[in-house]
């Protein structure tokens, strides 16, 4: 019987940030780099999973025929933030499954020619219908983690230095630099407690994963198992039962990781990486917490110690992640995906974990009142 | 009957409350539209919640937003035995304190003050 567990072998990215090009041809820079990684030919693949948010319908055929893919089955999907990362988990379980041998996962996003300011939120959403914005969201998250667990201004913007440092080993990054806190606190504000330097920035890009069934991959090809990837969607919040107020997303979060673990086998005590959801600061904070790397309420100490700094004992974010790479909504998951893949092959060059063989990605999606989250996906990942 | 998407502040002689739905057995409340109850899904009965509560997290928008203007405090208060409600705060509010809403703000937004 085939071995269809889903491994990754090759992945590619276009660079993040404000540029000229158009969604084609970020796509074709991120899908030509993976399918050459993976020494994967276009007549090779089974099927296509694309995440994207606000592309116009039709934008995923384009770019894919701009990439030489035609007469492929092409699935396009949407989870706010999530959206490529659950290209990639649709991907990955059509070949667990066996239904497909070779997918190609993408996800991509052209921002910056017509968003200014904050992401346009759902104009139907009750709480959007009455101003608020997702930088104002976080926020409350922050006062609230203030108010709790005396988390101070100088731990949220410890995550912005930490991130943007990463990001300076990053050439694909959109924001490279040596911050200190008090230039990150000294930076317009947002919504308080967040200023701009707390704030994931829009951005275009693109990237792409080749995903194998492990049966037909060569030990030849640098090879990722994708152990296990779970989407799941949020819950009523705050919860029903109000003894348990968690912060938005962290329900979500936790229940998503959980599942993970438990079907990977993978205890967190073995995690050399992660890549996280920090869309703002305080996210990175709650996120850390809510997927059980440190107790609740401690994640803006641990973090603050150095356990999440390249160096610590468990990296969070050595890309830079969305605070410095940028957030390409659709795009964003597999470029956390690509960072997780070259950290567990050995090809991040100056932002290499030293050994790292196991990690995991979480990114979350959700602007939806009244839920703990719109789609969550994390997935463990392993060197083969 | 036409959906409205917006917070429906209510006006009782000065009493404020805001519209909303319920699980008759009290499994859920909810100022935006919900047809079923998400435990026991038992249709939801609409009600008016009175307008008070207690503040969950408040922020304070420094940047304008449509009609809405910069420097703009906002919270989240949670309605004694409704739902969680986004309010427009005419003073500086204090996580863990009393709130009453006390009139209606730029779009229909609940304004808010201490109780």
């Amino acid at each position: 019987m085939r071995d269809t567990a889903p491994v990754l072998t090759g992945v590619g990215t276009s660079n993040f940030g404000k540029q000229d090009y158009s969604a084609e041809e970020l796509v074709v820079q991120a899908v030509t780099e993976a399918l050459e990684a993976a020494h994967v030919a276009a007549t090779d693949l089974d099927a296509i999973y694309l995440g994207t948010v606000f592309s116009h319908p039709g934008t995923a055929h384009r770019a894919l025929r701009a990439a030489g893919i035609t007469g492929v089955p092409i699935v396009t999907v949407e989870n706010a933030c999530a959206s490529g990362t659950l290209a990639m988990h649709l991907g990955a379980e059509s070949v667990r499954q066996g239904v497909h041998e070779t997918v190609l996962a993408v996800g991509v996003e052209k921002m910056t020619n017509w968003i200014k300011g904050p992401i346009p939120p759902d104009p139907y959403d009750i709480d959007a219908l009455s101003g608020l914005i997702l930088p104002g969201l976080y926020a409350m998250s922050a006062s609230r983690y203030q108010h709790l667990y005396g988390v101070t201004p100088e731990d949220l913007a410890w995550i912005s230095v930490k991130n943007h440092r990463n990001a300076i080993d990053n050439p694909r990054a959109q924001y490279r630099g040596e911050y200190t806190i008090d230039e990150v606190l000294e930076s317009k504000p947002i919504a308080d407690p967040l200023t701009i330097l707390q704030c994931s920035p829009i951005s275009d890009g693109a990237g792409a994963a080749v995903i194998q069934a492990r049966g037909v991959t060569s030990a030849d090809t640098s090879r990722v198992e994708i152990l296990a990837s779970v989407l799941e969607s949020g819950e009523w919040w705050p919860s029903l039962d109000r003894a348990d107020d968690r912060v938005w997303n962290a329900e979500l979060i936790a229940r998503t990781t959980e599942r993970v673990l438990r079907e990977s086998q993978v205890s967190v005590d073995e995690v050399d990486v992660v890549e996280v959801h920090d869309a703002f600061t305080i996210g990175e904070i709650i996120t850390i917490e809510a997927m059980g790397l440190c107790p609740t309420g401690e994640g803006a100490a641990f973090s603050r110690e150095g356990h999440t700094s390249r160096g610590g004992r468990l990296p969070v974010n050595p890309s830079g992640g969305l605070l410095s790479r940028g957030h390409p909504l659709g795009a964003t998951g597999l470029a956390q995906l690509a960072e997780l893949y070259w950290q567990l092959t050995g090809q991040a060059g100056q932002r290499q974990v030293p050994g790292a063989q196991t990690a995991l990605l979480e990114t979350m999606g959700g602007s939806v009142s009244g839920l703990s989250g719109h789609g969550c996906v994390v997935a463990a990942l392993r060197t083969l | 009957m036409t959906l409205s998407h917006s917070i429906e502040v209510v006006d009782d002689d000065g009493e404020y409350g805001v519209r909303g739905y319920r699980c008759p057995k009290g499994c859920a409340a909810s100022a935006s539209y919900v047809a079923r109850c998400p435990r026991c899904g038992a249709t939801t009965d609409q009600v008016v919640f009175p307008g008070h509560g207690t503040v969950w997290s408040t922020t304070v928008l420094r940047i304008p937003n449509g009609e809405f203007p910069a420097d703009r405090t906002i919270a989240y208060v949670d309605l004694h035995e409704g739902p969680r409600v986004l309010c427009e705060m005419q003073e500086t509010p204090v996580i863990g304190q009393a709130a009453r809403i006390s009139g209606v703000g730029i779009a229909g937004t609940p304004v808010a003050v201490r109780a």
